[in-house]
């Protein structure tokens, strides 16, 4: 049978408007951005023969209640946090690669603005400790120390990087600001309108350092969905197809508990990306658009570490003079990603290399651009890589 | 208004509770594999390195060192308006396994890895002590 390599297509995206406050459930969302999804592929609803849902969220019957499929014959549930997103690609691909289902939809609906924001109090401890995996740990030996919150397990890993790698948190801004001016050129991104300066960026309080406040991505409420079939039936469809060279997922040693991982920079997505460049048959060095977790400004440049695209300690240099920028050696997060564009937690991530790929980027649009990846960062270190082409 | 408690952990778990014990007595201590020997913190159904469930525990010295740090300058939950700011900390034990606290009796900035540390047992309730790391001469 071969590998899915090249055989595998995404043949639709779609979103909503990205919110702070809503009334809507988190499922609307991802309905909505399911039926843009489907239609921009060309198909119906009912031909959805296949459901992923990144996250754990929801739960299958959510989406097929409203899709009405004719015969969903595939589903999945994938909880590896922001990771999972990407990661889905892989299931929808051997799903589609092994003949089980044939036109399978990934799909996201959230409200991370008006339900997860814990430093309110507005939840329940116990129930969040039940959302992450190694939850007992997170009761018994974390909270009772204040420790509940992402950037403070992030912080964990940037502290001893920062260290061991002579890192320069000036470094940072650079992600931020070129991802700001990125979100200028992007209709759907919460902060159009809304540039980040160097001056506002620096003026802004550390929160956990070395972070500070705009090193942190947003907080929305929204949907995001794309359509994965196989290359063959993609090439009947609406849209030039893309094309899934590769599609990995990797955890880091000691998954659930940085306190015991021996080697912090051990993670998911440096394991997943040296397999999704051979499976490919390309280096980082070939990638002409790198679409990449920005959870933190910081997770960014570490990513690009980990996965070749500079070498440990080297991403600072590479983050600077507009080399990450459109025009720019290696164009990153071309729509804002999640720190301007909106937090859909990586699904925005595909889509805007999906739209880079079929020539749609409009003003963010990459001249002839034929290759990318998408990254995918969760939870403690779970990680993911997909490698597109045209 | 809701009054914001402090998380506190459940001592009761049998797979923890000889932790929670020691600490009220000033001890840490750590689980043992009988098949391997390997140390593991914190206990985990099975040790990683030979896959056994077969465990003892063990008691520890405290001699620690920094590992990594992570400040926390406004607080992660109301209830610890108070404590903060208040820094993380994961210190290495000379004996091997990692534990985690507040680091204190010193300021953030005085904090690099490597350091030596001490545990500073510090009682939160009838059933909890939790546990601490300070400076510790060298």
């Amino acid at each position: 049978m071969g590998s899915y390599s090249n055989n595998i297509a995404i043949a639709g995206i779609g979103e909503t408007q990205h919110v702070r406050g809503t009334e809507r459930t988190a499922v609307s969302f991802g309905l909505e951005a399911s039926m843009n999804a489907i239609n921009d592929a060309g198909l119906k609803p009912e031909e959805i023969d296949g459901i992923v849902l990144p996250l754990g969220f929801h739960r299958v019957e959510d989406y097929a209640t409203g899709l009405n499929p004719t015969d969903l014959k595939y589903h999945a549930s994938i909880e590896i946090g922001g990771a999972s997103t990407v990661a889905s690609l892989q299931y929808a691909a051997s799903a589609i690669h092994s003949g089980v289902a044939d036109n399978v939809l990934v799909v996201n609906g959230s409200r991370m603005f008006s339900d997860m924001r814990t430093q309110t109090g507005s939840m329940d401890l116990e129930d969040l400790a039940a959302l992450f995996p190694g939850s007992m740990l997170r009761r018994d030996f974390e909270m009772p120390y204040g420790l509940m919150l992402m950037p403070q397990y992030y912080t964990m890993i940037f502290n001893r990087w920062v260290r061991d790698y002579n890192i320069d948190p000036d470094s940072f801004r650079h992600v931020a600001l070129a991802a700001s001016k990125h979100a200028q050129l992007n209709d759907n991104a919460m902060l159009k309108g809304k540039l980040l300066t160097e001056e506002k960026y620096l003026n802004a309080p550390l929160l956990h350092p070395p972070l500070r406040r705009f090193d942190y991505c947003l907080e929305s409420d929204g949907g995001s969905a794309y359509v994965v079939t196989s290359a063959e039936r993609a090439k009947d469809l609406k849209h030039k197809p893309v094309y899934v060279m590769a599609a990995t997922e990797g955890h880091p040693d000691s998954p659930d508990d940085l306190s015991a991982r021996e080697d912090l920079f051990k993670t998911g997505l440096g394991k997943c990306a040296k397999r999704a460049f051979e499976i490919a048959g390309v280096k980082p060095g070939d990638l002409e658009f790198a679409q990449i977790y920005d959870c933190f400004t910081a997770t960014v440049m570490l990513q690009m570490e980990l996965m070749g695209i500079c070498e440990m300690g080297g991403s600072p240099d590479f983050v600077k003079d507009g080399n990450i920028e459109l025009g720019g050696k290696l164009p990153v997060n071309t729509h804002g990603g999640l720190l301007a564009e909106c937090y859909s937690m990586g699904m925005n991530h595909m889509n805007e290399a999906v739209r880079q790929l079929r020539g749609e980027a409009g003003k963010r649009q990459i001249e002839g651009c034929s290759l990318g990846a998408v990254t995918g960062w969760g939870d403690f270190g779970d990680g993911a890589l997909a490698i597109l082409r045209n | 208004m809701t009054e914001f408690k402090k998380p506190l952990p459940h001592t009761n778990e049998p797979l923890t509770a000889p932790y929670w014990e020691a600490t009220k007595n000033g001890e840490l201590k750590v689980r043992k594999c009988q098949s391997c020997g390997s140390l593991q913190f914190p206990p985990r159904e099975m040790c990683k390195h030979c896959h056994s469930q077969d465990f003892d525990w063990m008691t520890v010295s405290g001699k620690a060192t920094l590992f990594t740090l992570s400040p926390a300058l406004a607080p992660a939950y109301p209830a610890f308006a108070d404590d903060a700011p208040y820094t993380i900390v994961i210190v290495e034990l000379e004996e091997g396994p990692r534990m985690l606290g507040w680091a204190v009796n010193v300021e953030a900035d005085q904090l690099e890895v490597g350091m030596p540390m001490q545990p500073v047992f510090r009682k939160a309730s009838d059933d909890v002590t939790l546990v601490h790391w300070e400076p510790a001469a060298a």
